[in-house]
């Protein structure tokens, strides 16, 4: 079997020959340390996904990697339009799982104080956890409407306002979702759901920002030291959830009909314009709506509970990122512009100053991006770069990365040890299940710092800001 | 001889941990001998999953973000019953939960495989619609051209003061889902959780 090799300090190359079948190489971006971090399953997922038909350039897998299903976790592969595929093993079950982050104009001083009863409120705000329903009672008529319209649909409702759609990525609504492909047992566990938080890693979270990197940038995104801010971790539900279950057996039956060879069955796919790849694409899109429409709800009751205890604050948005998505968009391939299906599974866009994705008022730096830490570690705002659209297809990674399993977690931590353990530094939780805090323990993940340093030294978003927590509300 | 090979086995294991400690060091090949399974299991985690005749159920191993079990049965009806019980008892305690009310599931496929996908699915669409909780699977087959499941589960709905759940099952992916067969059956799955 031919080894993996170095390119240089922050890339390793997967040959073509690595497994048979690759169409190309692979290209894992971590440093030296994080290296050591990757398990053989990840660098074996990398190299499957390279044997999808319609592969451009690489299949690649950003510096948070760890294994995933079909793709690893923090896997990114784009597939021509003529001749490629769309995978929902490329995409996850949390269709749109993202990041969304508000800005308010407090410090961190005038709100310490009041953390544990603000945390409490959210807690109550937002309805979190394992089987949680929503305060919505959504209607199927608005079911669809969120489907189609996502964010705009919830701003049209009275969630959020007309201005925070320019600040969400695609404007909180992807083009070309067809609710005709969203089972009624989709809908079934969509409805309830809409506006909650979930369990597992999703969380609320109260920070402060605590070292500003780059004064210029953090100043084009309103952050400055010592501000408070939110950050909103959430994405689809149980309708994302379904969907993707859905068409994966769908999917699963395409690979025979079209004789695609896929050495994973979660790789199921079909090829770009077959009705098949036409119909998940469909349904995907409803469920990246949904999630968007979900955070701008969770975002608008998150503004109420600040309004309550700080009546003259304002929590205006920084931006909204999707981590787990399948979308069409154009870039350069051996000196030719082309519509690619870039696929993101545990990965951000990073667009730079050249995209006419970026909203205006960040046209002139380039989009913000958000890596969440774990519970106790720090978060980032990184701003994209174009650099990273040779490097990456314009994307980054999406959080710290897991390094030890939910049992290993829960046979080694409890949940009410990892409690007190964020308490003493200060950081107050809310959780609806202490075994679910023991699987999210900050050890579990790599350094969030490490991560994004090499997104940094890569060039391919960099360092504007850093976010601590105060205080979490977790499911 | 089997002592041999499992010492080699465990031998292996502890090297490939030594280079990795991230790697599981024992991980056992689908078509095992059932025998094994009588004789060494001891993962403390399998303790209230013994039946009678001492094959264990099911079985979890180490997966760095999700969940991953293998469930055996002599027939594929009690494989796909032990593979429901190994998804359920990845969230909730099935000591906490009471059988006192039931659902039945009709599935109909043209493969086995996918059969089975469809019904691990379904306990979690059901799960989460019915808000309920299951401890108790029976599964029927037939096979005449297609396949036809007929599965009842039994159990209740949630109760936070008596559930504790340890994980939200959001639901069952392909990744190296299989079934095989062998002097046993054998199911294979990850759990996305």
């Amino acid at each position: 079997m031919v080894d993996i090799s170095k390119i240089n300090d922050n890339t390793y190359e997967v040959p073509i020959g690595y497994r048979p079948g690759m169409r190309v190489p692979g290209r894992i971006f971590v440093s030296a340390a994080l290296r050591e971090m990757v398990e053989p399953g990840t660098v074996d997922q990398v190299a499957n996904v390279a044997t999808l038909p319609g592969i451009v350039k690489y299949s690649m897998a950003m510096p948070d990697a760890h294994l995933g299903y079909g793709f690893p976790i923090g896997g990114v592969a784009a597939f021509r339009e003529d001749g490629g595929i769309i995978s929902p093993g490329g995409v996850g079950f949390d269709i749109n799982c993202g990041v969304r982050l508000l800005r308010s104009d407090l410090e961190a001083k005038s709100v310490q104080p009041l953390i544990n009863t603000l945390v409490s409120a959210l807690f109550e705000a937002v309805p979190s956890g394992l089987g949680a329903t929503g305060r919505l009672h959504a209607t199927d008529q608005q079911l669809t409407q969120a489907f189609i319209s996502g964010s705009k649909w919830a701003v049209e409702e009275g969630y959020g306002f007309e201005a925070d759609l320019t600040h969400c990525e695609e404007n909180g609504h992807m083009p070309g979702a067809d609710p005709a492909q969203v089972s009624v047992r989709a809908r079934k566990r969509g409805r309830p759901q809409l506006g909650t938080l979930g369990s597992g890693n999703h969380f609320l979270e109260i920070q402060r920002v605590e070292e500003i990197f780059d004064e210029e940038v953090a100043k084009k995104f309103g952050l400055f030291k010592g501000q408070i801010t939110v950050m909103i971790h959430c994405g689809s539900r149980g309708a994302g959830h379904q969907i993707c279950t859905d068409h994966l057996e769908v999917l699963s039956k395409a690979v025979k009909k079209y004789n695609i060879d896929i050495p994973d069955k979660q790789l199921a796919c079909a090829p770009l314009g077959s009705p098949e790849a036409d119909s998940y694409f469909g349904g995907m899109v409803c469920a990246a709506n949904y999630a968007w429409a979900n955070r701008h709800i969770i975002a608008h009751w998150t503004r109420e509970v600040f309004k309550k205890y700080f009546p003259d604050s304002n929590l205006d948005l920084v931006y909204d990122v999707a981590h787990n998505v399948a979308k069409i968009e154009e870039h350069d391939v051996d000196g030719r512009r082309e519509r690619l299906y870039v696929h993101r599974k545990g990965a951000t866009r990073a667009f730079g100053p050249s995209r006419s994705e970026v909203p205006d008022a960040y046209r002139k730096v380039g989009q913000p991006v958000l890596i969440p830490g774990s519970m106790g570690t720090p978060s980032y705002v990184l701003c994209g770069n174009d650099r990273a659209l040779d490097i990456t297809f314009g994307s980054a990674c999406h959080g710290a990365g897991r390094v030890m399993s939910r049992s290993q977690a829960i046979r080694t931590f409890t949940g009410k040890d990892v409690q007190a353990a964020l308490n003493r530094d200060g950081i107050v939780v809310r959780a609806t299940s202490p075994n679910m805090l023991a699987e999210e323990a900050p050890q579990v993940y790599k350094p969030s710092g490490d991560v994004v340093d090499v997104v940094h030294n890569l060039g391919i978003a960099t360092k504007v800001a850093k976010l601590v927590p105060l205080g979490v509300s977790k499911g | 001889m089997q002592w041999i090979w499992l010492f080699g086995r465990a031998l292996c294991g502890a090297w490939k941990s030594f280079r990795n400690p991230l790697e599981f060091p024992l991980e056992f090949p689908l078509d095992f001998p059932l025998e094994f399974f009588r004789q060494s299991i001891s993962n403390p985690l399998m303790s209230s999953a013994r039946n009678n005749n001492e094959m264990i159920p099911f079985e979890y191993l180490e997966h760095t973000a999700d969940v991953k079990f293998r469930a055996f049965g002599h027939s594929p009806e009690e494989m796909l019953a032990n593979a429901a019980s190994a998804l359920f008892k990845a969230m909730v305690d099935p000591a906490t939960i009471v059988a006192k009310e039931s659902w039945k599931v009709e599935l109909e496929d043209d493969e086995l495989e996918t059969l089975a996908y469809r019904w691990l699915s379904e306990i979690v669409f059901l799960f989460e619609t019915e808000s309920a909780v299951f401890s108790t699977f029976a599964v029927s087959l037939e096979k005449n051209g297609t396949w036809k499941l007929q599965g009842e589960i039994g159990g209740e709905r949630i109760d936070l003061g008596r559930h504790s759940f340890e994980n939200e099952v959001k639901a069952v992916t392909m990744h190296q889902f299989q079934i095989k067969k062998n002097d046993h059956w054998c199911l294979q799955a990850i759990l996305d959780v």
